[in-house]
């Protein structure tokens, strides 16, 4: 089997405490988003100064169909972006230097980075490697003050340029990092600092393209155009039942972001949502062993990430992309929840002998767990705290919807305030 | 320390004792075997500090002494050693040496002063007891005995006599087995230990089923003393969890089924459960009792038998594999499925019993994926 590159995935869902405040909605929140700049390539300029001011390239070799993973600002200028084939960015720049990922040292310097915004407050969110939310309402400096100092905080201490965008919700801010982002000089790292106000929200982001929303992706984004919708704010005009219409859930969802209003908390505390595995191919792979082989492996390490994060899945994932780059995924979901290796396996072997033609050239594979929950055992225990308490509530929530229905009780997490 | 012996019967005195010594000793001298040479005979001790024993192995002193031998590689010696050869130990300072027609081992012996010392008991209550009583207590509870270290209190087993009666109860939490006989002599003793199952499970090996054991019941030890062995175990210190308290004392479902009946059914269904729960449903209907089990890949099974049931239709998940093991220890040809509700405990019990005997066999069920 020729591995190209492998990919962990790790979906984060939010959980937990929540940390709003007193009367959470009245009061105007300060959020920060902050984003480190071409993080992979500023890391590795301080490994190597003499990389700085040049065009590169983090990621995998050409021959083995690497991708970019991050690059330096003078080869984005170039027109090189991440997540390009590095033969591609290769032909668009052949003087571009191309550096292996220490992912070690990427993550080691991102602890250091957190480590310094939740000494300002312990309201921080690491959402990936190098991008975290921080709620600082209730510091008494301006969001605008706390940014400048973080930056100069993490510039002058860990050598690392970074943006930061400032605003009253999770979204806003993001994109006014994102806005800031652009706005770079050619061949320099941004360093943007933005401040949407307060009020300012709406009309901020409503110039801006859809697929700066967060949700929309490619796909949504051209059923919006085909819908004659092109900025956030031909969204916000919608009517939330309008969009609902053609997008379902989303629907409404899109016009409230759109509008500029976001109510998700920062949140301290995570779990996994989802544990996948990925591997592209060093060549495509037209042999049913080979790719069945491939994915028991994969099974084998989501089996063994879910284990050790003590965790259990109840829907497995098949991810498969072709030799002409169209992916597409097949899920199952289980009798019982599971984090063993051969249900896993049996599982995405099964779809995948659903979907795969024989002879059909495979470029991708990954498998993926998800509706992860603690690995529940089906095996009853005596003296078991926890299981007894869980055991007696299922027993009253059963009892209980026997007589009077399925409605007559639901856990507190699922009940809408409608006040 | 020099000594004759047979390899064949030293061989099978290691073989024994080689089940007491743990085979990932915590310091060097626990993996020992340590060989005395006196008046009183040839004998192997091993420890593992919960159990110990000493083993009487018949042969010849010419110089009394004492040796500690690293006990699985001298047994793995002896064991390969021609039978009918005599084998020469003769242990020096530093090391010993053994000699078995034209074999020739040299062995660094082991610091025998550091042996653990064996526990003194002074004068323990002795009771005699037949052999067939002790292995019948033994093998109807020692089997759902739990081997998880994590919860101690479920690795031992409870064994309680109250003059002429006698119990031993184990459980690894989810099974747990409680057998009480009335004894055919009082004991006059009113002791409660929890010990291992070790030891009772090296005793009954030892004795098979014949003749008697004098138990010696001492202030923090139990000692068993056989023909040719003594073996000492030691109490443990943990709380007994309350398994009067988990066992239903009243049933609202209680099915009478054949042994054998229910035997080859859950054989079969079993071959067609999860391979990690072994999961059966059991499914109870109007005088009928339908034993299902179904695995993605492998398929499913459908077993039906004929009870006597007239309530509501009820059905309850099982460990099938655990649910045939207790079926196995129990002896009477129809015994009775006890139970209250899907999530809560169930009683497997024998439907005839000796007179003063009872044995109860607990359940928990397995959570049922609507």
């Amino acid at each position: 089997m020729h591995l190209g590159q492998q990919r962990e995935g790790a979906d984060i869902a939010a959980k937990g405490k929540s940390h709003m405040r007193g009367a959470p909605l009245a009061v105007a929140r300060t959020i920060l988003h902050l984003d480190l700049d071409a993080f992979f390539c500023a890391v590795e300029e301080l490994r190597n100064p003499s990389l700085r001011g040049k065009p590169f390239a983090v990621g995998g070799r050409p021959e083995s169909r690497g991708v970019v993973a991050s690059c330096s600002y003078p080869a984005r200028f170039l027109g090189i972006h991440s997540a390009m084939p590095m033969a591609r960015a290769l032909r668009l720049c052949p003087s571009l230097m191309i550096v292996a990922t220490h992912y070690a040292s990427y993550e080691e310097i991102s602890d250091q980075v957190m480590e310094r915004l939740r000494r300002l407050t312990p309201l921080a969110e690491q959402i990936s490697i190098d991008e975290a939310f921080l709620d600082v309402t209730h510091l008494t400096q301006s969001g605008e003050s706390i940014a400048r100092q973080l930056q100069a905080m993490v510039r002058d201490e860990l050598g690392l340029p970074c943006s930061i965008g400032v605003a009253s919700n999770k979204l806003v801010a993001k994109m006014a990092t994102d806005v800031g982002k652009s706005s770079a000089q050619a061949g320099e790292p941004p360093n943007a600092i933005v401040v949407v106000p307060p009020g300012k929200e709406a009309s901020f982001i409503a110039p801006l393209p859809i697929r700066m929303l967060w949700g929309v992706g490619p796909k949504t984004a051209q059923r919006l155009a085909d819908l004659g919708i092109t900025t956030i704010g031909d969204i916000a005009r919608r009517s939330e039942g309008d969009l609902g219409h053609h997008f379902g859930q989303m629907g409404p969802q899109f016009v409230r972001y759109a509008r500029g209003l976001d109510t998700r908390p920062v949140i301290t505390t995570h779990e996994v949502k989802s544990i996948s595995q990925e591997v592209t191919f060093a060549r495509d792979v037209a042999d049913g062993e080979e790719l069945r082989r491939t994915l028991r492996d994969l099974a084998d390490r989501v089996g063994r990430r879910a284990r050790k994060a003590h965790l259990a899945g109840t829907t497995v994932r098949l991810k498969l992309r072709w030799s002409d780059f169209t992916t597409l995924s097949r899920q199952i979901r289980l009798p019982h929840s599971t984090d063993q290796d051969a249900s896993i396996s049996a599982a995405v072997i099964g779809l995948f002998d659903k979907t795969w033609k024989s002879g059909r050239a495979v470029r991708l594979l990954g498998v993926g767990l998800s509706g992860l929950g603690p690995p529940r055992p089906a095996q009853l225990s005596l003296w078991d705290d926890s299981s007894e308490k869980s055991l007696a509530l299922q027993e009253a929530l059963d009892t209980v919807r026997d007589r009077f229905g399925d409605q007559a009780v639901r856990r507190g997490g699922s009940v809408k305030n409608t006040e | 320390m020099r000594v004759k012996l047979s390899p064949a019967l030293l061989g099978s005195s290691l073989r024994d004792i080689i089940g007491i010594i743990p085979s990932h000793p915590s310091s060097p001298i626990l993996g020992a075997v340590m060989m005395s040479a006196d008046e009183n005979g040839i004998w192997l001790w091993g420890t593992d500090l919960d159990v110990s024993g000493r083993f009487l192995v018949q042969g010849e002193v010419e110089v009394p002494g004492r040796v500690a031998l690293p006990a699985r590689r001298f047994a793995e010696t002896v064991r390969s050693l021609p039978l009918d050869q005599d084998l020469l130990i003769d242990a020096k300072e530093e090391r010993a040496e053994i000699k078995c027609g034209r074999s020739r081992f040299l062995m660094p012996v082991m610091p025998a002063e550091e042996f653990p010392v064996f526990p003194e008991l002074g004068n323990p209550d002795k009771v005699m007891f037949s052999a067939v009583t002790l292995e019948k207590l033994v093998k109807g509870t020692v089997f759902v005995a739990g081997r998880e270290e994590a919860r101690p209190g479920l690795n031992s087993i409870l064994w309680d006599i109250e003059d002429e009666r006698m119990s031993m109860v184990a459980t690894d939490g989810r099974r747990l087995a409680w057998m009480q006989v009335k004894l055919a002599e009082p004991t006059r003793l009113q002791r409660k230990f929890i010990m291992p199952p070790k030891a009772l499970n090296q005793v009954v090996k030892l004795t098979g089923s014949t003749g008697q054991v004098t138990v010696g019941f001492g202030e923090r030890f139990v000692t068993f003393e056989l023909p040719s062995a003594v073996l000492y175990t030691r109490e443990l210190d943990t709380a007994y969890p309350d398994y009067v308290g988990v066992i239903p004392k009243e049933t609202r479902i209680e099915l009478p089924l054949s042994r054998e009946s229910l035997v080859s059914a859950l054989k079969r269904a079993v071959i067609f459960a999860m391979p990690l729960t072994s999961q059966i449903r059991l499914g109870i209907g109007e005088n009928k009792l339908v034993v299902h089990a179904e695995c993605p890949e492998v398929g499913e099974a459908t077993e039906e038998m004929d009870v006597t049931y007239e309530g509501e239709p009820f059905q309850i998940g099982f460990n099938g594999k655990y649910m045939l093991e207790i079926l196995s220890h129990i002896e009477s040809d129809n015994v009775v499925l006890k139970m209250n509700a899907p999530l809560k405990a169930a009683l497997l019990v024998p439907k005839e019993t000796e007179e003063g005997e009872s044995y109860t066999c607990l359940l928990m069920p397995l959570r049922l994926n609507e």
